[in-house]
């Protein structure tokens, strides 16, 4: 006997259709679906056969577990499959061998991939930092990435296919900085002999809204799933549509002390809900918002019940959809707890099922 | 969720749960309580500590019944070999228990604020390895949207664990994680996968380790001060951390 406690329903056509708005919002610059932490809880296999049936030939993975799981599920070349959050304690054979394309930053890496002895040239994608500060070679190192890339270009162990960045989104001015800082160093790559790399520089925001910053490839994680920025215009009015709903059956309706009534479902912070959402979010039941209300528990919720509310043990509670049975959306979610809607979704519990729709 | 099952000689992400200090603590608050029935609360999955090892490590205290979310749980629990029920809420009866809460993880709760104070040692210790590091000029803007810049020249230190692991996004406004001997703040956003730490002048390299928290007395911050930094219980932070982070247990 078990019940559902909460499913996750993913809507592939929304998924396909938003694919499709992104790929001529930045044609003829192509897109990357970027697929990490379980296609952002949408479900990576689902998500990537989806989008390679999209006619979509860039998936990135993050790091190489993804990547290779994804190519042992029959995702084979010529889709190419981008990792760039490598390990310094992995092994990186098995990737190379599996024409898995790498993040590159440092000469420590390109000399990793020199002793791994791989038959095949490892495909690289040389990162330079544009002011992120993440990872990416400073301008300073960037010549040196570029002429040990190009040396063992040479001797047949790489294959420099791409140079590339992310930026800090901080506002338009900051972006400017950034790609024009990327221009120089594609410039820098240039002249040290690397023929025609592709460029990628932007994600979803980015991407969608500047031209300037799309380069040869935009990689799109977010808007593929149709989660906008907060504070900003909706899925709706960008002409994506929202693929996840989270629903949950009603568990329990009690009476409290002084007459008023609340029910529950059986999703709690151990299932990812955010203990900032009591107070700040609805729920749609049968069309009709309710409040969450506190505490939230480990494993459970409360919605706050009118006296002429008519719900019942069992009904559906939409915790979020695209607000077509009347709740809230993840972006009005994200933007009342304080969060990105991102995540939101990304720290859902994998134990809750996911249903295609 | 696939990182989990590489063959690393140790993973990238850890949390180490020590099952002598849950024991431990389980012995202090069975002899605090009143003279009735123990029911151990294992909801989220043991408040991310694992509820059948969890379970497992406590069959042979005087504990009636350990309370679980799902059935899941409960099966786990069963096929670990434990005999002590493991029971679910609409099976419990609050008036004749004396329920023990997650402050047998060392963690606080709003009904136990200081689990140190009754001589309750934090069990989960969560580490994570350093990818890669940058020294970085003064006045820098570091991740996202720039919210955090470097006041002196400094080296930051990319760790792999981000808000998909369950660490805040808004852990830099006063989250600081241990490395090498002393603590140091998150710098700027925590991203879905990795955080930046700002380790000023400590000589760091790729795969070193860093510390969020575990037991103070090695230097670490506590659960309980990782999580008041964040605004919450540091039972809320364990139970949301995901399932990327490889459980193991000393």
């Amino acid at each position: 006997m078990t019940i559902p406690t909460g499913e996750i329903l993913i809507d592939l056509e929304a998924l396909r259709h938003n694919i499709d708005v992104l790929t001529a919002q930045v044609a003829p610059s192509q897109v990357m679906v970027v697929v990490k932490n379980d296609a952002y809880g949408h479900g990576l296999i689902d998500v990537t056969r989806a989008a390679v049936d999209s006619g979509v030939s860039w998936i990135g993975a993050l790091d190489l577990p993804t990547a290779l799981s994804l190519r042992d599920a029959g995702v084979s070349s010529p889709t190419r499959i981008f990792a760039w959050l490598l390990d310094p304690e992995e092994d990186l054979a098995p990737a190379i061998a599996a024409s898995v394309d790498l993040g590159i930053s440092t000469v420590a890496q390109l000399n990793t991939i020199a002793a791994s002895q791989a038959a095949n040239p490892a495909r690289v994608h040389l990162k330079i930092d544009t002011g992120l500060h993440r990872n990416g070679a400073t301008p300073e190192d960037w010549p040196g990435l570029v002429a040990r890339a190009r040396d063992l270009e040479d001797q047949g162990v790489v294959e420099i296919v791409a140079v590339w960045t992310h930026i800090a989104e901080a506002d338009d001015h900051e972006d400017s900085l950034s790609i024009a800082r990327f221009e120089d160093a594609v410039a820098i790559a240039r002249d040290l002999g690397v023929r025609a790399p592709l460029r990628h520089l932007a994600a979803s925001a980015a991407g969608f809204a500047r031209s300037d910053a799309r380069f040869d490839l935009v990689r799109f994680g977010a808007f593929v799933y149709g989660l906008p920025p907060g504070d900003g215009p909706s899925a709706e009015s960008m002409g994506l549509r929202q693929v996840m709903t989270l629903r949950a059956p009603i568990s329990l309706i009690e009476a409290l002390p002084d007459g008023r009534r609340r029910a529950s479902i059986d999703l709690g912070f151990a299932d990812g809900l955010s203990t900032s959402a009591p107070g700040r979010i609805a729920v749609a039941i049968d069309g009709r918002r309710h409040p969450l209300v506190g505490p939230l528990e480990v494993d459970r919720a409360w919605i706050a019940l009118d006296d002429d509310s008519d719900v019942a043990v069992g009904d559906t509670v939409t915790v979020w959809g695209d607000g077509s049975a009347g709740e809230q959306t993840l972006q009005e979610w994200g933007n009342a707890t304080d969060t990105m809607s991102e995540e939101l979704v990304v720290r859902l519990s994998p134990r809750i099922p996911r249903r295609l729709v | 969720m696939s990182s989990a099952l590489t063959t690393h000689p140790t993973p990238p992400r850890r949390a180490t749960i020590d099952l002598g200090i849950v024991r431990g603590n389980s012995r202090v608050l069975i002899a605090h309580a009143s003279p009735s029935r123990i029911v151990v609360d294992l909801r989220g999955d043991a408040y991310g500590h694992g509820a059948a090892a969890v379970a497992a490590a406590m069959s042979s205290e005087a504990i009636d019944a350990f309370l679980v979310s799902n059935d899941e749980a409960a099966h786990a629990i069963r096929a670990s070999g434990v005999l002590i029920p493991a029971i679910q809420r609409r099976q419990a009866d609050a008036a004749a228990e004396s329920l023990i809460g997650p402050e047998i993880f060392g963690l606080d709760t709003l009904s136990v604020p200081d689990p140190r104070a009754l001589g309750l040692l934090p069990a989960m210790t969560l580490s994570a390895r350093v990818l890669s590091t940058k020294k970085v000029g003064a006045d820098e803007g570091v991740s996202y949207g720039y919210v955090y810049r470097t006041t002196a020249p400094t080296t930051l230190a990319m760790v792999c664990l981000g808000y998909s692991d369950g660490i805040d996004r808004h852990a830099c406004n006063g989250g600081r994680a241990w490395f090498a001997g002393s603590t140091h703040p998150v710098a700027g956003r925590v991203a879905m996968d990795v955080f930046m730490l700002d380790v000023g002048d400590k000589p760091v390299s790729p795969g070193d380790e860093v510390v969020l928290f575990g037991d103070e007395a090695q230097g670490y911050p506590s659960p309980v001060a990782w999580a008041t930094s964040l605004g919450k219980t540091a039972a809320e932070v364990t139970a949301s951390l995901g399932d990327r982070i490889v459980r193991s247990y000393v």
